[in-house]
């Protein structure tokens, strides 16, 4: 199928709600191919969503069983399902605010039971249907309702802060490469145990708007220029990062730490 | 290869993604305007387009590539529903054997809390560690185990009410349980549970506040919070038994109401009762209510006569979209529709209110010939029949009303003992919470009998008030 | 018929067993019974404190009020207790513990050397709170001794229950025994005068 047809047979609606260029867009697009290229259908999957434009993603159109939870707290409705039917396919996905902030001591230790749940963490760097507040992964200096002078607090790095309390599987993918979110997403339905995925999205209406990168396609460039995949990375020598932030999947935090310029 | 590209206008969005990816730059602004104030896309040069499909990952669903032929797109249409015909219908009232023995046994209130949960089929539990119901924890952990149930050490109480609520909609019966502190953050939880319909049962034994004041020591100081905790603040089953035998059979009910009524249920101990050892009697077969499912039956109220919707577990095909936000009676979120919004406030209200006959239960003692009722919950209600048997020995005219289901509050009972009583007797381990809720439903004289000190009422202090009139 | 016991002594006395194992014999009796247990810190004076009911009726307040029996096993518990306590209960101290010198007139007091018995039959006073509850289960006949020796086999499963039981029987032979213990009056012998019906139980 094409995607307007996945969409046609998955989603509740065509037409979704989401501002014109909304990275999320792509999020759907590359699940359900995903979904597709594993021989699945959506509704093998069950998912569990916070609150927050991620959480409109499952809960308002995608055609399976899901729990639109409270704010934070798909991860917890996750292990709960799972456990009490090991059978279900559960699938969260949560925003950064949900999944890193109000939600982060649940992500944490859903980490240390290795529950077996696939969480993907929707990161546009900002809270977009409140207004667009700082969040815990916007990046520093950006501009947003509540530091209209720029953000001066470290943003997490998230797929760090997964393997460093023993993830053993977190990935990252822009939505500028659609074709490997593809395979990421793949890669977190398949594969057993906690998994993790920073899927960075483009939010043109609440981040770009405010930090100079005011449409989608300026936001997939912006992308496009400060992340690098690891196989890329590989080939360059650490001076040539150049402080671009590397994407796919990570097994360990020693394997991702290899990719970070060293620290004083 | 000829790629066939479409582009469907209606769901353009007008981000321009596609003339942005598109490596072969087969995509173009037309000249057109469309009705979305942006200019409408066209495709140029098809004979480029390699197929690649980063247009389409991109696109809100406007761009079509390479469709399929309408016939077999119209099975693949047809099949998506196949799953639900496949369930069959299932719930209501049944007899079980209990797990244990019947027989006289000789436990604690929270033992009796988790024997009872695993004789209703109670098969989760999410908690966290909290003085006075530890042994609630325990016991559900090493109990859960010989039954096959599962049992979660959880992070925090926020994360065991919704673990209990993920449990729930994977079709198990699932209780947690927990103390003041603990009780607070599940309010969060509580809340969706009333809004999204989730059967759950939480206890919580109650303990001397606020905060964290007497960590082991008795108190009723929740009895509000029970109630009216949550935001939303719709109508709550609570229940508060006075003895173990009490809280054996109570637990049971509680789970039974909350897979009758599709509602979280509170159930109020304290930390006299928790600890307190008794004989209980167990029968050899306990009725059973599990939630009623029938497959494609909207899984959401409002219900025409105020019954718990059809309740699907996730698995079962139905595609139920589960929520917290205002939906309609298919989980259709509807945050911006007054009537929707209201028509489902009432209903969670009604499901509970319309059965409210079945859902006034209360122990009443010398009510007949009484000048003064004794209005009395829980532990509190065994100080006070003491004192009231105590009185009318010496020939004075009391009696007590024992409210087993705190709320839905029986205010048609307590109105009509209003016509026969001169006045109404509150005693509570608190300052008077329920005194309030008495006040408010009657016109006679009602006296607060406040003891929040973190010990359970010496029922020498209420004959001594019933007879000298001081506290 | 209801009666109200107390156990009251210092932490590690068994005070919560001793509860247990004579509340469960009632419950096997077919009694009425309710029982709480309070610990170290939460009572004052470090005191340990475990008080069951035993009713034919059912009980309507949980917690004892008036004790009719109270096992005393610390001075710190006679001195709590035994101010405030009606002339018709039976006290049952163990002079190990409490100090005769310093009992106060009028007080129904049975001295029962349960830590002496312990540690000459079995080298330790372990089992101390097993004699003691055998004495008081002969002389009060409160509950029939062959429901406890059922309860301390299930509740002894893994931990001595033969042992138990024979400290049990100690203690219940201490009610048949004479009374050659010095603080006992012969001719004014409380024990002789309970079993003779001279003396009423309560």
């Amino acid at each position: 199928m094409n995607i307007r047809e996945l969409r046609k047979v998955y989603l509740r609606e065509e037409k979704t709600t989401f501002c014109p260029g909304c990275g999320y867009e792509i999020f759907i697009n590359c699940f359900l191919r995903a979904v597709e290229k594993l021989g699945k259908k959506l509704d093998d999957y069950t998912f569990t969503a916070g609150i927050g434009c991620s959480a409109w993603v499952p809960n308002n159109y995608f055609r399976a069983d899901n729990f639109h939870t409270a704010h934070g707290r798909a991860i917890p409705a996750a292990i709960g399902l799972k456990s009490a039917n090991p059978d279900l396919e559960v699938v969260t996905i949560g925003g950064d605010g949900d999944i890193a902030s109000i939600g982060g001591n649940h992500l944490i230790h859903a980490i240390r039971k290795n529950v077996s749940i696939a969480v993907f963490c929707l990161n546009n760097f900002i809270y977009g249907m409140t207004g667009g507040q700082v969040g815990p992964t916007t990046p520093l200096k950006s501009k947003t309702s509540t530091t209209t002078e720029g953000n001066l607090e470290e943003p997490f790095d998230l797929v760090r802060l997964v393997l460093s309390v023993g993830g053993k599987h977190a990935s990252r993918y822009p939505t500028s490469y659609p074709h490997l979110l593809v395979k990421g997403v793949e890669s977190m339905l398949l594969s057993p145990g906690f998994r993790f995925m920073e899927v960075v999205s483009q939010c043109p209406r609440q981040y770009g708007l405010r930090n100079e990168i005011p449409t989608a396609s300026s936001m997939l460039a912006w992308q496009k220029r400060h992340y690098v995949s690891k196989e890329k990375a590989r080939a360059l020598n650490s001076g040539k990062l150049e402080g671009r932030i590397v994407f796919g999947n990570f097994r360990s935090l020693k394997e991702y730490l290899g990719f970070l310029p060293e620290e004083e | 290869m000829q790629h066939r590209i479409s582009i469907d206008h209606l769901l353009c969005r007008g981000c321009n993604l596609c003339l942005e990816v598109c490596p072969k730059e087969i995509f173009q602004d037309s000249a057109v305007i469309g009705s979305g104030g942006f200019r409408l896309k066209q495709v140029v040069s098809p004979e480029k387009c390699t197929g690649c499909g980063l247009c389409e990952l991109c696109c809100p669903g406007a761009i079509s590539l390479d469709c399929l032929p309408d016939e077999v797109f119209a099975t693949i249409l047809a099949g998506r529903e196949s799953r639900r015909t496949q369930s069959q219908s299932r719930g209501g009232w049944k007899e079980v054997k209990s797990l244990l023995q019947p027989g006289r046994y000789f436990m604690t209130g929270n033992d009796a809390i988790v024997e009872a949960a695993l004789a209703v089929g109670c098969r989760f539990f999410s908690g966290y560690p909290i003085t006075p119901a530890n042994e609630i924890l325990e016991g559900m952990a090493r109990r859960l185990k010989e039954v096959g149930g599962k049992f979660i050490q959880a992070e925090d109480e926020i994360a065991s009410i919704f673990m209990v609520l993920g449990a729930s909609w994977a079709g198990l019966k699932a209780l947690t349980a927990t103390a003041g502190p603990g009780f607070a953050l599940m309010q969060e939880g509580l809340s969706l549970a009333d809004m999204a319909e989730v059967p759950c049962v939480v206890i919580n034994v109650q303990r001397a506040g606020p905060s964290t004041g007497q960590a082991t020591r008795p108190a009723a100081m929740d009895m509000r919070e029970a109630r009216y905790g949550s935001h939303g603040g719709v109508e709550r089953i609570v229940l508060y038994p006075e003895s173990v035998q009490e809280v054996l059979d109570l637990t049971i009910e509680a789970f039974n109401m909350a897979e009758r009524f599709r509602t979280p249920v509170i159930l109020l101990s304290d930390g006299y009762l928790s600890h307190l050892s008794e004989k209980v009697e167990l029968s050899e077969h306990i009725r059973v209510y599990d939630r009623i499912y029938v497959p494609g039956k909207p899984a959401f109220g409002p219900t025409p006569d105020f019954s718990a919707p059809s309740m699907p577990r996730f698995g079962d095909g139905e595609n139920v979209g589960v929520t917290g936000s205002t939906h309609d009676r298919f989980g259709k979120r509807a945050t911006a529709d007054p009537s929707v919004q209201e028509s489902l406030v009432f209903h969670l209200d009604r499901k509970i209110l319309e059965h409210r006959e079945e859902l006034t239960d209360c122990e009443e003692l010398f009510l007949e010939d009484a000048e003064t009722a004794v209005v009395a919950f829980g532990t509190v209600g065994r100080s006070a029949k003491w004192a009231v048997k105590e009185a009318r020995r010496l020939g004075k005219p009391v009696g007590l009303l024992r409210p087993r289901i705190v709320y839905p509050f029986p205010s048609l009972r307590v109105r009509e003992l209003a016509g026969a009583v001169r006045k109404f007797v509150v005693p509570e381990m608190n300052q008077g919470q329920m005194f309030h809720v008495v006040s408010e439903k009657v016109s006679r004289e009602v006296v607060s009998l406040p003891q929040p000190n973190g010990q359970i009422i010496d029922p020498r202090r209420i004959l001594r008030y019933l007879i000298e009139g001081v506290w | 018929m209801q009666k109200e016991i107390i156990f009251s002594g210092k932490g590690g006395q068994g005070l919560g067993v001793m509860g247990r194992i004579l509340a469960m014999a009632a419950v096997l009796d077919g009694k009425e019974v309710a029982s709480s247990v309070s610990y170290g810190g939460e009572v004052t004076g470090g005191l340990s404190q475990s008080e069951v009911i035993i009713s034919d009726e059912k009980i309507d307040f949980p917690a004892v009020l008036n004790p009719d029996i109270l096992i005393l096993l610390s001075q710190e518990s006679y001195d709590k207790f035994a101010p405030g306590t009606d002339r018709k209960a039976l006290l049952f101290c163990d002079p190990s513990f409490v100090n005769p010198g310093q009992t106060s007139e009028g007080l129904r007091i049975l001295w029962v050397p349960a830590a002496e018995k312990a540690v000459g039959s079995f080298g330790r006073n372990q089992f101390a709170n097993i004699v003691m509850l055998g004495a008081v289960v002969a002389i009060t006949q409160i509950v029939r001794p062959e429901s406890v020796i059922q309860v301390i086999i299930e509740e002894f499963e893994r931990k001595n229950p033969e042992l138990n039981e024979q400290a049990f029987g100690i203690g219940l032979q201490i009610e048949r025994q004479p009374c050659d213990y010095h603080l006992c009056d012969s001719a004014n012998c409380l024990k002789a005068r309970l079993r003779s019906g001279e003396a009423p139980l309560s």
